[in-house]
């Protein structure tokens, strides 16, 4: 499967998104590929270097695409490996519009604050310019309540569904996940939250959101993998 | 009329979380069956905002981890290994994929890609909004709209030159907001921009911006403004 996370926006979240679902379904036995199309920042490059260093695993693989090839080197990759995740940068790139393309899922993480909201229009051109071309393989795209005040959960969820009833080809996950400190701390040692050595119960609640998620994006095809049993 | 329920000893049991339930996985849409490669995919990308070409970030990253080899396709299968090395300039068309999927290029739109002459300039925010409308009202695309305003005053300035002139170029004013566009410029124009930009010793951005901008302008003027009233 070709995932994107992508936005218009930056710092909401798309690169944790990208690793801690790629970290989760590579534990889980998947063959998965993170692709950094995001040339300007390279974060995921600089993640997958850091999990590297410190001798992580599994080890994740990661190539970066740039410019007007992103599409068609996603669809050669899809041949490859199982998952494809792609983190693009928070703006509208040639690489975003490549990927949403050819892609068969894509998530928007959103905080619902106004300033994000207001880049609704600009995903809805995108959406609506990308699904101009893919016939009858047109793409929804999902909204992921990210970073979410943990004080703030009915209102921003509530808020997310408004939001994607406004603007048609929208949908919203019914997984959130909220602000803990979890996510900086297991960047920082190039691990995914579901990694995290003695968590605590915020960290057990980030684990556990990141688990929702990913059964929430690859459902059938993580039960599938038979690998279930190696989750903690 | 209703009569009171019997009295109750026990207090009404309060709302309490919902419990987790399981998630149900979200559909996934299908591989398109499309040609990335058409002009009008390409136009559809090329709006997007160009990443800095490489050597911009200089000495940034030069060597991400790679695979595996054994992840790797075999190189004869004709799939090229995108690390950071071997990324693609934008807006350079003789970077453009030749061959990535083993399959030999066919169309002529394809040809066309490969030749056509890409321009990437940022234009005011007015004249950007001005080209949407216009392209808008017509059911157009900015990029082709952009292409035909274009047209003649670049013919025109190109004519200007062969015949020894040295014509003043309009003045555009932009501040630090602008609205950008890409497109394929087509091989006759290609030829005439290449001239004017030998003859002055101009920048390319600057003579298409100067020439674009009170173009949309004119055009805005003609189609949009003009009718609306």
């Amino acid at each position: 499967m070709i995932l994107v996370c992508g936005g218009v926006k930056g710092g909401t979240g798309k690169t944790t998104t990208a690793v801690n679902i790629g970290v989760e379904r590579a534990r889980r036995g998947a063959k998965v590929l993170l692709v950094d199309a995001d040339p300007d920042q390279e974060s995921l490059t600089d993640y997958v270097a850091n999990r590297d260093e410190r001798g992580a695993q599994p080890g994740l693989n990661v190539v970066q695409v740039k410019g007007t090839t992103t599409s068609k080197t996603l669809l050669a990759l899809a041949k490859e490996y199982s998952d494809i995740i792609v983190d693009c940068g928070g703006f509208d790139s040639v690489e975003l519009r490549q990927a949403v393309l050819v892609c068969q899922v894509w998530i928007v993480p959103l905080n619902p604050t106004q300033m994000q909201v207001w880049t609704m229009p600009k995903l809805k051109e995108l959406l609506d310019g990308a699904n101009a071309y893919r016939g009858d393989a047109q793409l929804t795209a999902y909204l992921l309540g990210m970073r979410l005040s943990t004080n703030s959960l009915n209102r921003a969820r509530a808020d997310l569904e408004t939001v994607a009833a406004e603007f048609e080809g929208f949908g919203v996950l019914s997984t959130v996940v909220h602000q803990r400190a979890a996510f900086e701390r297991a960047e920082a040692l190039g691990l995914a939250v579901t990694e995290l050595d003695k968590p605590s119960e915020s960290d057990r609640k980030a684990r556990d959101a990141i688990t929702r998620l990913h059964d929430e994006l690859f459902g059938e095809a993580a039960a599938e993998s038979g690998a279930l049993a190696n989750v903690d | 009329m209703s009569t009171r329920p019997p009295i109750s000893v026990r207090r009404p049991a309060r709302p309490t979380d919902p419990a987790p339930s399981a998630t149900m996985p979200i559909a996934h849409s299908p591989i398109p069956n499309i040609d990335p490669d058409a002009a009008e995919a390409v136009a559809f990308s090329m709006r997007g905002r160009l990443t800095a070409p490489e050597g911009d970030a200089a000495g940034r990253k030069s060597a991400a981890p790679e695979p595996p080899a054994a992840e790797l396709p075999h190189p004869d299968e004709g799939l090229p290994y995108p690390t950071p090395t071997q990324t693609t300039r934008d807006g350079d068309p003789s970077q453009l994929p030749a061959k990535l999927t083993g399959e030999e290029p066919d169309s002529a739109v394809r040809e066309h890609a490969l030749a056509a002459d890409w321009i990437s300039v940022k234009l005011p925010p007015e004249v950007g909004r001005q080209l949407a409308a216009i392209a808008d009202r017509r059911g157009s695309k900015r990029t082709l709209v952009a292409i035909e305003a274009l047209s003649e005053p670049l013919r025109s300035l190109a004519a200007a030159h062969r015949a020894g002139a040295f014509p003043e170029l309009p003045k555009v004013v932009s501040g630090t907001v602008r609205s950008s566009i890409a497109f394929a410029l087509p091989p006759n124009l290609s030829a005439d921009l290449d001239y004017v930009l030998r003859v002055r010793r101009a920048v390319r951005a600057q003579v298409v911006t100067r020439l674009l901008a009170p173009a949309i302008g004119a055009l805005f003027d003609l189609e949009v403004a003009g009718r609306s009233k």
